[in-house]
């Protein structure tokens, strides 16, 4: 018990760690502008799983640095309300299923599994089961799913 | 000049706040998990566990003792399971079948908190990522 609480204080101290300056880094993307611009570039895409542009650098940090860095950003982008309770589990559908993917491909690849192969099959899932729960969402809402646009 | 602004003090400082602020909200969830998981460990409910989906193991033409792996990544981290897929001396087709299933499903006690906390349907998305672990098994265990 007291092993487990000092081992998710050490994990937690770890996620402080990425999680201030990736906020810091995404502030000053916001005050350039140069946030704004990528959301719009990225929206095409993001719209196939449902998601708006502002789902960008929740997408992001969540494949890149792993799920719990990921959801402190979507929990920011949440409380700045740019995303629906339906975005939020879409995005966290595809960031559950394809995280951290070059810190974990390299172990398996590390075992001898074929990391490659694990990768290509984790990101084909996540984006075909994050689009069919978006329209099917999206039909049960009885709308479309791409109402919205950027920001 | 927006771009010198960029980098004052204000934005920063305005970061950092929220970088320490998400980081506290995320600790309120992710710590009771994380005990929640030592425990179960401590407790010895792994190998039980363990015993219960080894039958299920054949479908994915796998031998049984893969399932404590399966069940320790599921249960606690990936990293606790592949560290045991490693030390099985599986081939490199069992081992591709059993890691993929694993980072499908792992770590569901810890993330399945973490993911609730951010307003996703948490238990959902657990449900999909188990299914769709065991899918993806079956579908390789034919292909390979």
């Amino acid at each position: 018990m007291a092993a487990g609480v000092v081992e998710g204080l050490v994990s937690l101290g770890q996620i402080g760690l990425i999680i201030v300056p990736v906020m810091i880094f995404l502030e000053m993307l916001k005050e350039t502008g140069v946030l704004e611009f990528l959301n719009r570039r990225m929206s095409p895409y993001t719209r196939l799983l449902g998601l708006p542009g502002s789902a960008v650098p929740a997408l992001s940090a969540g494949l890149v640095f792993g799920l719990t860095f990921g959801s402190g950003i979507v929990i920011q982008t949440a409380r700045e309300g740019r995303l629906t309770r339906a975005e939020l589990t879409l995005l966290c559908l595809f960031l559950s299923i394809c995280h951290a993917v070059i810190e974990e491909t390299v172990i398996f690849l590390a075992i001898g599994a074929d990391g490659l192969l694990i990768l290509a099959v984790r990101l084909v899932v996540a984006v075909l089961l994050t689009a069919s729960l978006a329209r099917l969402l999206g039909v049960l809402a009885g709308r479309s799913t791409s109402v919205h646009d950027g920001t | 000049m927006r771009s010198v602004r960029a980098l004052s003090v204000e934005v920063i400082e305005r970061g950092a706040r929220k970088g320490l602020l998400v980081t506290l909200e995320l600790a309120k969830y992710f710590l009771p998990a994380v005990v929640a998981v030592r425990m179960l460990e401590a407790w010895g409910l792994l190998e039980p566990m363990s015993r219960l989906v080894e039958p299920l193991m054949t479908y994915f033409q796998l031998p049984g003792e893969v399932s404590l792996a399966l069940v320790m990544g599921a249960v606690s981290s990936p990293y606790a399971g592949i560290a045991l897929l490693a030390a099985l001396g599986l081939s490199a087709k069992e081992l591709t079948i059993a890691s993929t299933m694993l980072i499908f499903g792992h770590s569901l006690i810890i993330e399945t908190a973490i993911v609730n906390k951010a307003g996703a349907n948490g238990w959902l998305i657990a449900g999909l990522r188990l299914l769709s672990g065991m899918a993806a098994g079956l579908i390789l265990a034919r292909l390979l």
